[in-house]
This record gives C-alpha cells, sequence and structure tokens, in this order.
C-alpha cells in the first residue's frame, strides 16, 4: 500500500535538533530529510537514544528542530506561532502515545472528546456523536461511561487511538503504541492503525522497536545516532 | 467545554483532598474576615432606621475655616446652619443637630451618655420606631420646655421595663418630661444618642449667630431634599452659598466644606480630615475611600493568595501530563490558562461560600458580646455579590500566574512527566 506517487504530508528537510543545558549539548538528530506521503503507514525504528522519538515530535510540531525546516503540506512551519501550531495539531494531527496518557478524571467519552474541546464551532452533541463514532471504530462502543482505571491496557490505548482520530486528522503519529502492551494486545492495537490506513486512508508515522511491527507496515526508517541509517520499503502490508 | 472544565476541577478538588482542604481553610479565612469587614462598610453606606430617605439626605458636618496661617476643622457654628443652610432653595426640611456626653446617675450609678440637642424637624427627616410616644413638637423647641426623647436602652437604665412616658428624667439637676421613646440605633449611626434634647435647652445667647465654631458649640445639619433630582443642584447651590458666607470672627474670612452624601460623609470622616486644601468638602473622597478599601482588600488577599499560588504550583507538577496531552491535542496557551482559572476560581468560590457561613458565625458572636452596641450585622444580597466578586478576584489572583506557567510548558518534558516549574 506504499503511496509514493502521492503529495508529501509532511516533509523534513536538513533538520537537526540539539539539547543544551549548561555543561552539555546533545545532538538528538543530524541532517534528516523526511517525506511521508499521504497515505503511508511509516514505521521509524533505532535503539533507544537513536533519536526516533525526538523524530516524532518534530513531526507531529511538538517540538521544533535547531536548524532545517518541516513543511506541512508543503507549507514551512517554521515561522508559526504557538497558537497557530496548536490549530495545526488540532486538525491535522493525532498521536498515540506508549502510555496512553488519558485523563483519569474523566470519562472514556470524554477523554475521546478531548481534541474536539480545541475545535470551533462544534456543539456539545456533535462533539459527543463524533466521539462514540471514534470509539465504534476501535470497538469500545460498550466501555463509553467507563473510567480509564477501569480499562485493560489494550483498551485504554484503544481509547487513546479513538482520541487520536476522533477529529479526523490527516496524519497520526504513534509512539511505541504497543510498548505497554502484550503481543495479543500489541496485535489488535496494530490491526485497528492497519484498518485506518488501509479503509479510511490514514497516512501514519510509528516509532516501534518490534521488528515484526514495522515489517509490516510500508517503509521502515532507521535512525542511529541521530542519523538516517536505512529506509526499508516493505513488500507485505498487513500484519497477519 | 465549561462541564468538562467543571468536572476536571471537581475530580481534582477531590483527588487532593488535603490540598483542597488546606486551601479552602486559607481561602474561607481570609474571605470571611474580608465580609465581616465588608459588612460594616455596608451598614455604613446602607444604614438602616432611622434611615429610610438616605436618598434625599444630605449631612452638612465637619468644615474648614481659614484666615491668614490659621486653619480649623470642626462643625459650624449654629448660626451658619440657621442663618446660610437653612436658606438653601429645593430643601424639604433641615435639622441642625449637636451633641455632646453627660453623665447621667440612673439607680445611683454613673454612667457616661451620648446626647444630641435638635429640633423638631429632626423626627421628620428621621424615620425612628417610636416605642412609646413621639418627638419633641416646634412649640417645645421654641418654648424651650424640658421635655426628651430617650433610647430604649435609656428607659431600660431609668425606667426598668415599664412605660417611660410623661415621667421625669433627671439630668444634670433639671428634670425632663420623656415625651417619646425611640428603638435603639447603631453604635454606629451618624444619629446615635441615648437622649434627644431640644436644641434650644443647649443654648447659650452666642450660638444663634456663631458661623465658626464657638462658645456655642459646634453643629452638623441633616438637610431633606424635596427629591432625589435636587440633590446635586442643593451640593452646587451649597458652595455658592459658602463663598458668601461672612465670618464676622477674625482670624477666619473663609469656610470650605460640602453638603454630602452619608457615604460621601463618612468618607470624608475619615480620610479628609486635616487636609488643609481649598477643594475640602468637595473633592472625591468617595472615590479615594473605595481605593483605599479595595487596595487593602487586594493586600489582604495576597499572603494567601501567594500561598495558594505555591500549592497551585505543586499541583502542575502531577498534571503536566494531561497538560502535555492537551497541547499536543491542540490547547492554546490562552484556552489552558482559561481552564486552570476557571478550576481555581470554582475553588475560591467554595471557600467563597463557607466564608460566608463563617463571616454569619463572626456576627453571631459580635451580637453575643454586644461588639458595636445596638447593632446587628448580617449577611445581605449586597455583602453576597460582594464575597462573590472577592471570591472571584481571589482566585484570578491566585490562579492565573500558575495557569500562566502551566500553558508554557513544553510539550515533550510535559508528557514525559519530567518538567521544571
Amino acid at each position: 500500500m506504499t503511496s509514493i506517487q502521492q503529495p508529501n504530508i509532511i516533509a523534513l528537510s536538513g533538520v537537526e535538533k540539539m539539547y543544551r543545558t549548561d555543561k552539555l549539548e546533545t545532538q538528538a538528530l543530524s541532517n534528516i530529510n523526511v517525506n511521508i506521503a499521504a497515505g503511508e503507514f511509516v514505521s521509524i525504528m533505532g535503539p533507544s537514544g537513536s533519536g526516533k522519538s525526538t523524530l516524532l515530535n518534530i513531526l507531529g510540531l511538538l517540538d521544533v528542530p535547531t536548524h532545517g525546516s518541516v513543511a506541512l503540506h508543503g507549507k514551512n512551519v517554521e515561522s508559526f506561532k504557538d497558537n497557530e501550531l496548536a490549530h495545526i495539531r488540532n486538525k491535522e494531527i493525532g498521536f498515540v502515545f506508549q502510555s496512553f496518557h488519558l485523563v483519569n478524571d474523566v470519562r472514556v467519552v470524554d477523554n475521546v472528546e478531548l481534541p474536539l474541546l480545541y475545535r470551533k464551532g462544534l456543539t456539545g452533541s456533535e462533539r459527543r456523536r463524533m466521539a462514540l463514532e471514534a470509539l465504534e471504530m476501535v470497538g469500545l462502543t460498550s466501555r463509553t461511561k467507563h473510567f480509564p482505571s477501569q480499562l485493560s491496557g489494550g483498551q485504554q490505548q484503544r481509547v487513546a487511538i479513538a482520541r487520536a482520530i476522533v477529529g479526523k486528522p490527516r496524519l497520526l503519529l504513534a509512539d511505541e503504541p504497543t510498548g505497554n502492551l502484550d503481543s495479543k494486545m500489541g496485535d489488535e492495537i496494530m490491526h485497528i492503525l492497519h484498518t485506518l490506513n488501509a479503509e479510511h486512508g490514514a497516512t501514519i508515522a510509528m516509532v516501534t522497536h518490534d521488528e515484526r511491527l514495522a515489517a509490516a507496515t510500508d517503509r521502515t526508517i532507521r535512525v542511529f545516532d541521530g542519523n538516517i541509517v536505512g529506509n526499508t520499503v516493505w513488500k507485505n502490508t498487513v500484519l497477519a | 467545554m465549561l462541564r468538562n472544565y467543571l468536572l476536571i476541577a471537581w475530580k481534582v478538588l477531590l483527588r487532593r483532598k488535603f490540598f483542597t482542604f488546606i486551601s479552602l481553610v486559607g481561602i474561607s479565612l481570609t474571605l470571611a474576615t474580608l465580609l465581616v469587614v465588608t459588612a460594616f462598610v455596608d451598614n455604613i453606606a446602607h444604614p438602616p432606621l432611622p434611615f429610610l430617605k438616605t436618598d434625599r439626605m444630605l449631612f452638612v458636618q465637619t468644615m474648614m475655616a481659614k484666615g491668614g496661617d490659621n486653619v480649623i476643622f470642626s462643625n459650624a457654628g449654629f448660626g451658619f446652619h440657621d442663618k446660610y443652610v437653612r436658606q438653601l432653595p429645593d430643601i424639604e426640611a433641615i435639622a441642625v443637630i449637636g451633641s455632646g456626653i453627660i453623665d447621667a446617675y440612673p439607680s445611683g450609678q454613673k454612667v457616661r451618655m451620648n446626647v444630641s440637642y435638635t429640633e423638631a424637624s429632626f423626627w421628620h427627616i428621621m424615620d425612628f420606631e417610636f416605642i412609646e410616644g413621639g418627638g419633641f413638637t416646634e412649640e417645645d423647641v421654641v418654648n424651650v420646655r424640658n421635655v426628651a426623647v430617650i433610647s430604649e436602652e435609656t428607659r431600660t437604665r431609668f425606667f426598668g421595663n415599664t412605660s417611660a412616658l410623661g415621667k421625669m428624667l433627671p439630668i444634670d439637676g433639671k428634670s425632663f418630661r420623656v415625651v417619646g421613646v425611640v428603638k435603639n440605633v447603631s453604635a454606629t449611626s451618624f444619629v446615635y444618642s441615648a437622649i434627644w434634647f431640644p436644641i434650644t435647652i443647649d443654648f447659650v445667647p452666642e450660638a444663634r449667630s456663631e458661623i465658626v465654631q464657638g462658645v456655642g458649640g459646634g453643629y452638623r445639619s441633616i438637610i431633606l431634599a424635596k427629591s432625589v433630582n435636587d440633590i446635586p443642584r442643593i451640593k452646587n447651590n451649597f458652595q455658592t452659598m459658602l463663598s458668601r458666607v461672612q465670618i464676622p470672627t477674625p482670624p477666619f474670612t473663609k469656610m470650605y466644606g460640602g453638603a454630602t452624601s452619608i457615604l460621601e460623609s463618612h468618607a470624608m470622616e475619615l480620610l479628609s480630615m486635616s487636609d488643609e486644601d481649598e477643594d475640602f468638602g468637595t473633592r472625591n473622597s468617595l472615590a479615594l475611600m473605595i481605593g483605599v478599601l479595595v487596595a487593602g482588600a487586594l493586600a489582604f488577599m495576597l499572603l494567601p493568595a501567594i500561598n495558594l499560588v505555591n500549592l497551585n504550583v505543586s499541583r502542575i507538577l502531577e498534571r503536566a501530563s494531561e497538560i502535555g496531552v492537551r497541547k499536543a491535542f491542540g490547547a492554546s496557551r490562552r484556552a489552558l490558562v482559561g481552564q486552570f482559572v476557571v478550576e481555581n476560581c470554582i475553588l475560591t468560590v467554595i471557600g467563597g461560600a463557607i466564608g460566608i457561613l463563617l463571616a454569619e458565625l463572626f456576627f453571631l458572636w459580635f451580637a453575643w458580646i454586644d461588639f458595636v452596641p445596638h447593632t446587628t450585622f448580617h449577611i445581605n444580597y449586597r455583602v453576597v455579590v460582594y464575597a462573590i466578586i472577592m471570591s472571584l478576584v481571589f482566585g484570578l489572583l491566585s490562579g492565573v500566574l500558575p495557569a500562566w506557567k502551566m500553558s508554557r510548558l513544553p510539550i515533550v518534558s510535559s508528557l514525559k512527566g519530567g518538567i521544571n516549574v
């Protein structure tokens, strides 16, 4: 399901990321050039500390590069103000985190509604309808009134995916979405991600340590010591 | 969105019970103290009986007289009120009042009493609640009759719980026939007194003509306008009249002062005394007093607010992940500030409600110990409005800074939970 003919959703060009403290400078990324096309399912692999999460954060506009440019739909975003970036994240990007990051004080459906709270022009009932639709896509309609702490890890990650897709973003970023789950639950989550990619055209970038999961994506970007050291295009596209 | 904020705010309050308890104690005690002060001010600004017609009343109290290097601040002489103030147009009634303190000996024991000397019109202007009889008449005043109106407390002191009407009141070696008994008035009131005599009882011959206070003593007057709309005109006419006042007693050549509303009069008494500027009595003391009170309230709230800021900042550390998620999903800084300020205001409004209950307990205690004689403080709708405003100001004071800091947290480190605030 590679879509290299499709236009780029996001493109990094000459990106560097340096973390500075009083005594130490750490080069997290060096001269990164990455394009992700619409409809692609890209995995990012590398050992711990290699810079893959930093790369994902920059792709998600959660962090800014020290040098280089980030273009979303061909438009450079480095001159954008905080509020504009927040608006873009809200409309264009969904996030799935390794440790779910659900708000434990509110029910599942309220967690899923969260991104819609920051979108203008939606009524409460519209938000609720969209949240229930997203929960249906991840097979959790029977748990809408539960609190996150009442769910299993796999169910919590499904809630997190529902939250990530509720606003119908064009880019879904997942940072080790199965990292805290056993293999069975991990496979369930991957199945949902593949379905979103295959049937709903979601563009996905996922950080993973698992070669098996990476091999089920369209392409794997390999990162080592802040550099891209490989770009593998896979032929098999669907995880069994 | 507000529902979501309220829901989370409530959950956070319940989750951190100790934090909530400490915060509420600080907030409610602070607001209760401010409410007590507010109730005092409210009692002065909106006095109960006998002040039913305050919107039509103007008070002529402390005046300033100047001449060369000489300055005197005092109530004017009777002549000033009689010859000048009484002649102002658009006045329905005026009552000149002198006051003093006397020693009386009910039941053989010495008691110091506030007494007033006034005119028959006083009973028309003020709305005293008479338990017995009524006010003395114009004839009583003109004929210098030894009559008196007494308060309920004075009746109890001299006559026990029996009727005092027509009985003789022994004061200063004279006997005064009691013509009326009124309900006690608050000790904070402008017309607080134990006994009211006809003004002529106190007269020395010079009193009739004195402009600046002299041997005849100082007098105040209360003006009752025909209508509320006449008030500004009477105030202006008062100033015009002042410029024409002739002072026969050197070294004074000119008088300054004003006919002021009850609140302006209190503000003047509090803030304008011994200020020798020539706008004495006409400057906006009320605005200044409100400014001083608001500044005082803010200063008083500052310390507990700083305390709450610190508690809130520590709360931030626990909610770093939530902040990171909200920002990742598109929450702007403004939205986050709004959320946390709303949460904090909910806490302070709950604190305000507890503060109202505490203030009510304070008032019960004040009544029990007779803190201010004959005065009942209570929470009315105005005080509740002040309480809500103060709670929200407190909420903003203590919520904005932590919320602003929170909104600036970098997303990535917030999500990791490792943040420095």
